[in-house]
């Protein structure tokens, strides 16, 4: 019943919103903007993030895994137009449904204190869509196609009579099988469509008071194929539907000249629907294989924020209550346990600028879980010298991150066979940063290091159930610096993830190393634009224990670069763009499995993981009216 | 607008999923078992990698001991006419060359409904984390080149993944005492006892073997009109028979389709069994003519976790009772 208020709330309380923050925050830690995605044309959310200095991808039987450290991206909080974008992130969701497609930049950013932090908190990713345009009627299209078939096209229009103001969207992409060998009928990753539809919808009700609304949908069909069965016409192969729908919306308001109110809400629905089909190739018979051991996940998120800001020139501050839920759609109750929990949260930060040298904040966040009880969530930073050409800043998180969902509420043969715990804790980050900006105009440069310490990481015990018994630590060395100018620009960085996964029972820490590059030339006067990105990383090792067994995993180097270049033509209107994809790049990389022994690692196995997909050239068409 | 208009088709209609390829259709494996009681007494086959030479060298074992865990069943190679006697007495020095033999009523292993019991039986007390021995000492005797073999057996303790037992001539002139270790690659595990050792060739491990074609003791009254071979037991004969591997495979005898209209999607439906053995599966025997006949309207169904194959037995040859030559198309589902 509580839930159903809850829910009930967020619907009849909508929202405003502010306006879609275009504008980058200068802290960040790396922006990648539209441009940027295009050299690498990304289209979803995962493989954005592959840009994102400090992150490793791989995906390995059909599972993608990507991480910063030892932080997985469970423990990292990601916010579209700064809301939630993936529930708690503990049930799963597939990035690949996330578009980028309408996307104006994505922020990355470094223990971060901000109030809209919900959980994690030591590395941030936020979203922001593009903004309305003061026309009329606007619309555009675009058309991205690539030598491995793959096709992503969208078309957008606006309506705007300053009072009301309406984006609508829609999308659809298309992205090839990629197989293991040349001519066999299996895939490493299966072929995807997605087709997404998203509607923003701004009331400028008076004056500074705005509403915005907004809805995203996306479904995403993804086909994996299966080996044929030796001596057999016959194949199985796997459908997997995801759908994703959010309904969001903000409610901005000035009550003074100083401060002002944020009412904001979300819901979210997310399903992962799984089938396996049995087929005969020859005589094109087939039929559902219902004896199937993958689960359908299906869950309902309500998230609702109010948020009182205060700005003055010394002095600022802000406060607030954060309500939230979520809800298991598919299994409503295991083992006579309702699988859904609610937490509630008080939050409030200050800060306080002395004299333009030293810039205070300070703050803490109570959380309370009808399943885990309490949490005190303390924070604080110090800046010196926060608006001169060198700045420094210490700061102090202590963050949570949910376990996941099946972890929690799923028994032993939902999960494998390992037994839910109904009473498993949080994951406690505990982050430290010192940061040092240099620069303040063409040249600028962030570099810091990065401690983050994680408890109660799950494990799983003896008794085949999940415990929080582990721990894990990061320590991340980086440093990244931009020089621009109105034609060039280039961002190279370099990360140093020191990774100790077994905290609890090894000492045995791995470095991990990364190094990269990114450059744009933009030429004005003739309409043309060029760039590339070079994304290298080291050998990646990664330690896990089950029970008293610790297993190492090796995934050798990667390399990912991209070239793209562009010419606008009919003023500016049209865009004819070509980028080379994923060139000098090993689709397939090794990965060697070995069980830590006491004298010497014994190798389990070795195999290929998938590092990237196949090089490719795309050509890039849009078109504006 | 043309140009929104042209995107809109090409994203309706372009850059699908590819469509799934048409395969010829794969001829079906016939295979041909000579099964003969002296030379080649069990033929294995994985189904899965069907071996065009099924020949296996004669293996002279008397013992077969059960490796599954918590399992001591403990079995005889009636094959080889071994049959086995329980003194009831528990001194091993005590059974001499005196001990009467001529009056014992020899025990083979038993066919029932669920497999084979073993004539040994319940040899210890298995209420323990390892067996307790009742320490019975039992006679057991085999034909070696025509000559009758006796020799005296104790089961000793055993381990967790051991047996022990004891054996040796009724004189002591010769009295071993081997351990026989549990193998997880095996179901069992074959013993000589005028070798004194382990036999590891055999069986195939278990992971490689779905069904086994041999010959098993059966009630002669059941059977009263199929020849069968004598044992040293009056009331069983040895009949040509199937073993299934149960930790892997299961059956269905299917009398109802024909071995083109069987694919997978009616297989992968059908209620299959998990048993043992079946006993004279393949053939029926006509009376008038002296002769065996293939089972036309049979067809067995063997699942090994998704993989699905029908047997249907096509030619059967027998030089009664001692050897028989069976052919079979085998079709993967």
């Amino acid at each position: 019943m509580r839930l159903f208020r809850t829910h009930i709330l967020l619907l009849i309380l909508p929202l405003v919103l502010t306006s879609t923050a275009i504008a980058q925050d200068s802290t960040a830690f790396y922006v990648l903007n539209a441009e940027d995605m295009a050299i690498a044309n990304v289209q979803n959310l995962e493989e954005a993030l592959v840009l994102v200095p400090g992150m490793h991808h791989y995906s390995s039987d059909g599972i993608s895994h990507t991480t910063f450290g030892t932080l997985s991206t469970g423990q990292i909080a990601i916010f579209k137009d700064d809301l939630p974008l993936a529930m708690d992130q503990n049930v799963g969701v597939n990035l690949r449904v996330i578009p980028t497609w309408d996307l104006n930049h994505i922020e990355v950013h470094i223990a971060s204190v901000s109030t809209l932090i919900k959980n994690s908190s030591s590395l941030i990713i936020r979203l922001y869509t593009r903004g309305f345009q003061k026309k009329s009627v606007w619309g555009s299209a675009s058309l991205i196609t690539s030598s491995t078939n793959d096709l992503s096209t969208n078309i957008r229009l606006g309506l705007s009579n300053i009072q009301h103001n309406l984006n609508v969207g829609v999308h659809r992409n298309f992205q090839s099988s990629i197989y293991k060998t040349d001519g066999l009928r299996s895939t490493l990753w299966g072929g995807e469509e997605r087709r997404d539809l998203n509607l923003h919808y701004r009331y400028n009700i008076i004056g500074s008071v705005v509403l915005d609304v907004q809805s995203d949908h996306t479904a995403l069909l993804k086909k994996d194929k299966g080996q044929i069965i030796p001596n057999t016409t016959r194949v199985r192969d796997r459908n997997t539907i995801f759908g994703s729908n959010t309904l969001s919306s903000r409610l901005f308001a000035p009550i003074s000249k100083n401060h002002s109110i944020t009412l904001s809400g979300k819901l979210h629905r997310y399903s992962a629907n799984n089938q396996e089909i049995d087929k005969d190739l020859n005589t094109g018979e087939e039929a559902p294989y219902t004896d199937t051991s993958l689960l359908d996940n299906g869950y309902r998120y309500g998230y609702m924020r109010l948020l009182l800001t205060s700005e003055n020139k010394k002095l600022n501050y802000d406060a607030g209550l954060e309500l939230s839920s979520t809800k298991d759609l598919v299994f409503g109750n295991v083992n006579a346990i309702a699988t859904e929990y609610s937490d509630y949260a008080a939050f409030a930060n200050i800060q306080f600028l002395q004299k333009n040298t030293v810039l205070l904040k300070g703050g803490a966040k109570l959380l309370v879980n009808n399943l885990i009880g309490y949490h005190f969530l303390p924070n604080g930073s110090i800046v010196l010298a926060p608006s001169s050409v060198v700045q420094l800043t210490g700061s102090y998180i202590r963050s949570l991150s949910y376990p996941s969902f099946n972890r929690i509420f799923y028994n032993t043969p939902m999960n494998s066979g390992v037994a839910g715990n109904v009473r498993l804790q949080p994951i406690k980050q505990n982050t430290i940063s010192i940061n040092l900006q240099l620069g303040n105009g063409a040249l600028t440069a962030q570099s810091g290091l990065l401690y983050v310490q994680s408890n109660n990481v799950i494990r799983i015990s003896k008794q085949q159930s999940y415990a929080n018994t582990g721990a894990s630590s990061t320590t991340s060395l980086y440093s990244v610096i931009k020089y621009h100018t109105k034609r060039v620009e280039l961002r190279p960085y370099f990360v140093l993830h020191s990774n100790n996964y077994v905290r609890d029972s090894l000492g045995i820490t791995y470095v991990h190393p990364q190094l990269g590059l990114l450059a744009k030339v933009n030429l004005p006067k003739l309409g043309t634009s060029a760039g590339f990105i070079i994304h290298n990383n080291g050998t990646h090792t990664k330690l896990s224990r089950e029970q008293e067994v610790i297993y190492q995993t090796e995934i050798a180097p990667i390399r990912r670069v991209s070239v793209y270049a562009a010419q606008s033509l009919l003023a500016d209107k049209l865009s004819i763009g070509i980028s080379l994809n994923n060139q000098a790049t090993n689709t397939l990389v090794p990965q060697n499995e070995y069980r830590v022994g006491v004298l010497e690692n014994i190798l389990l196995q070795s195999s290929d993981v998938l590092a990237s997909r196949n090089q490719n050239i795309s050509i890039h068409l849009s078109y504006l009216l | 607008m043309r140009f929104a208009i042209i995107i809109s088709l090409t994203l309706l209609i372009t850059a699908c999923f590819e469509h799934d390829e048409q395969l010829p259709k794969l001829a079906n494996p016939v295979v041909t078992l000579n099964l003969d009681l002296d030379k080649n007494q069990a033929i294995f086959l994985d189904l899965k990698d069907i071996q065009a030479e099924n020949e296996q060298p004669f293996q002279d074992w008397h013992l077969k001991f059960q490796n599954k865990a918590n399992s001591w069943a403990i079995f005889l190679n009636t094959l080889s006419n071994v049959a086995i006697y329980n003194t009831r007495i528990t001194q091993y020095d005590s059974i001499t060359p005196e001990y009467n033999t001529q009056a014992i009523k020899w025990q083979l292993d038993i066919p029932t409904n669920n497999g084979s019991a073993p004539a040994i039986g319940v040899w210890g007390d298995f209420n323990f984390d390892t067996p307790k021995s009742y320490k019975d000492v039992y006679l057991i005797r085999w034909l070696s080149q025509g000559e009758e073999i006796i020799y005296k057996l104790q089961i000793l303790d055993a381990k967790e993944s051991e047996y022990h037992i004891r054996y040796g001539t009724l004189d002591d002139s010769e009295v071993y005492s081997p351990w026989i270790p549990k193998s997880e690659v095996r179901l069992h595990t074959y013993f000589s006892l005028s070798q004194d050792q382990i036999l590891p060739d055999v069986e195939p491990p278990k992971t490689q073997w779905n069904i086994c074609f041999t010959y098993l003791t059966d009630s002669i009254s059941k059977y009263p009109n199929i020849p069968l071979t004598t044992t040293p037991n009056d009331y069983f004969g040895l009949y040509q028979s199937l073993v299934i591997n149960q930790g892997n495979t299961s059956i269905y005898l299917d009398t109802s389709h024909s071995l083109d209209a069987i694919n997978y999607f009616i297989a992968k439906d059908l209620s299959f069994v998990n048993i043992d053995e079946i006993h004279n599966v393949f053939y029926t025997y006509n009376d008038e003519l002296s002769t065996h006949e293939v089972n036309q309207n049979l067809i067995i169904i063997v699942k090994e976790g998704d993989y699905y194959f029908a047997l249907k037995p096509l030619d059967l040859i027998s030089t009664r009772p001692k050897s028989i030559s069976l052919t079979l198309e085998i079709k993967p589902l």
